[in-house]
């Protein structure tokens, strides 16, 4: 079943492909606007080939990471202690209604105001991308804990922090799986958004700024070859890593969200 | 010798008459306890107190000469639910959760006691309920406890598969010297496993020694008049 559904998959991929190639070729659309296949992934090798195609890929999934570890890491702090005290549940609830429907895109000004443009600027408009979504689902899972492991919790004498991190995470994990995935497909957007508008460093930068950078010179293959990329990573994020994290979790213990 | 003592005890929810009205009950070393009694006359609110988890509003629960102390390692409840089992570790890792350093071992002979030798690999979802039940209350025994509260442990299995529970708890009695508070509406189950009953009905409470042999034959005459009596029991203190 499943791997008939990847067959189909590949079938029709390659189907797009095969489209894009004729039209391509066939002069209906300038070659400047739709290179054909067979351009871009040559561009996409000459691109890798040189070295520039995956120092910009480590540069965007670097920063995608250190985000959502900095976020992440935030996130659980502060659902922890909403969890433990109403004041705080009230504030970061009110904070996460205000803040999580902004794009971090939208915040680029203030933050480029604050923090001018560079490194610090675009982790933290990942940062911001990412830390509301883990809120929600963090506190999500906790409140959905199961009364019945607090009581066999303090049944077996476990203290607090033993409790939280024997029985409070990992019951909450299909929850925090659910919130990592979001977070990953939002900082991977805000990180190639931001990235377009000045780079990392702003002289080079990252995914965003490659494809940008292509575009700006008229090198439509490589700018294709960056897009490529793109989808790539997130093919291989979003359906092997996180997939291969639920086939070794939550699938395996027989539990979902 | 008495393990735990409850005293004159009281307890009730708010805006309704009280469901435990001074109820005294004692459980003796190595004894096994049956609360039997028609649904909502306050057995699982016994137990409940009998664990720490609920204070009494009046009365007092005696045990290791602490009064109405918290719930701990020492008197482990096995609780009406059936999703007690952690669903991300092993059955040999649930059964090993409440160990303390050193102790991880003993796992291994709970896991052989309850027949689970087998599947100690597997996770809670691929267990039937049976085999979840042995996990549970292999897991409650591995602190030690002195005495086991089980709250209606059984109900959700099929009659041979009861009964092969039953019998290991009489087992794991013998082999760990663990007093136990049974909660069940099953009569047959409570005269099956009891040296004492406590048949708590709205009229009030009543104890019952069993003077049956360990070795109990439930189609025999003698077990099928007890049964009769306590079905009455229950019967007189419900009008």
């Amino acid at each position: 079943m499943k791997r008939s559904r990847i067959e189909g998959s590949i079938i029709w991929f390659a189907a797009l492909l095969g489209l894009w190639e004729i039209v391509s070729r066939s002069g209906l659309v300038s070659q400047l606007i739709m290179p054909p296949v067979t351009v871009i992934l040559r561009s996409f090798a000459f691109e890798w080939g040189s070295g520039e195609l995956e120092i910009s890929m480590l540069l965007s999934l670097g920063f995608v990471f250190a985000g959502i570890s900095a976020g992440g890491i935030g996130a659980f702090i502060i659902s922890a202690l909403s969890f433990q005290f109403d004041a705080v549940k009230r504030l970061s609830g009110m904070l996460t209604a205000v803040l999580h429907p902004l794009p971090g895109i939208a915040l680029l000004p203030v933050f480029i105001l604050f923090f001018g443009i560079g490194r610090i600027t675009l982790l933290v408009v990942i940062i911001h991308s990412v830390i509301w979504p883990l809120i929600i689902n963090i506190s999500a899972g906790f409140t959905s804990v199961p009364a019945v492991y607090r009581r066999i919790g303090s049944n077996y004498g476990l203290k607090s922090a033993a409790f939280f991190f024997r029985i409070m995470v990992p019951a909450s994990f299909p929850h925090i799986l659910s919130g990592l995935k979001t977070a990953w497909a939002r900082a991977w957007r805000a990180a190639v958004s931001a990235e377009m508008v000045f780079g990392i460093t702003g002289s080079g930068g990252g995914l965003g700024w490659f494809v940008y950078n292509k575009r700006i010179f008229m090198d439509t293959p490589g700018m294709y070859a960056g897009i490529l990329m793109l989808a790539i990573l997130g093919i291989i994020v979003e359906s092997g890593l996180f997939n291969l994290i639920e086939n070794k979790t939550v699938r395996r213990w027989g539990v979902s969200v | 010798m008495t393990v735990i003592s409850l005293e004159h005890i009281r307890f009730g929810y708010p805006g309704f008459p009280p469901v435990l009205s001074d109820v005294s009950v004692r459980l003796g070393k190595d004894e096994i306890l049956c609360i039997i009694g028609p649904s909502g006359c306050g057995k699982t609110s016994l137990l409940n107190i009998a664990g720490g988890f609920t204070p009494p509003e009046g009365g007092r629960l005696v045990f290791q000469e602490m009064i109405n102390p918290q719930p701990g390692r020492k008197r482990i409840m096995v609780f009406q639910d059936s999703h007690q089992l952690f669903p991300w570790l092993t059955v040999r890792r649930n059964v090993a959760f409440p160990s303390l350093p050193g102790e991880e071992d003993s796992s291994d002979r709970l896991l052989r006691l309850v027949g689970l030798s087998e599947s100690a690999e597997m996770y809670p979802s691929q267990l039937s309920g049976g085999m979840k039940q042995r996990a549970v209350i292999a897991r409650a025994m591995t602190p030690r406890p002195e005495i086991l509260l089980l709250d209606e442990p059984f109900t959700a299995l099929d009659a041979p598969t009861r009964r092969e529970l039953q019998n290991m708890l009489l087992d794991l009695r013998l082999e760990f010297s663990v007093s136990m508070m049974f909660v069940t509406h099953d009569i047959r189950e409570a005269v099956y496993l009891a040296d004492r009953l406590l048949i708590m009905t709205p009229g009030g409470t009543r104890e019952m020694a069993i003077s049956l042999s360990r070795e109990r034959d439930e189609f025999s005459d003698e077990f099928v008049k007890i049964e009769r009596e306590v079905y009455k029991l229950i019967s007189a203190g419900r009008s």
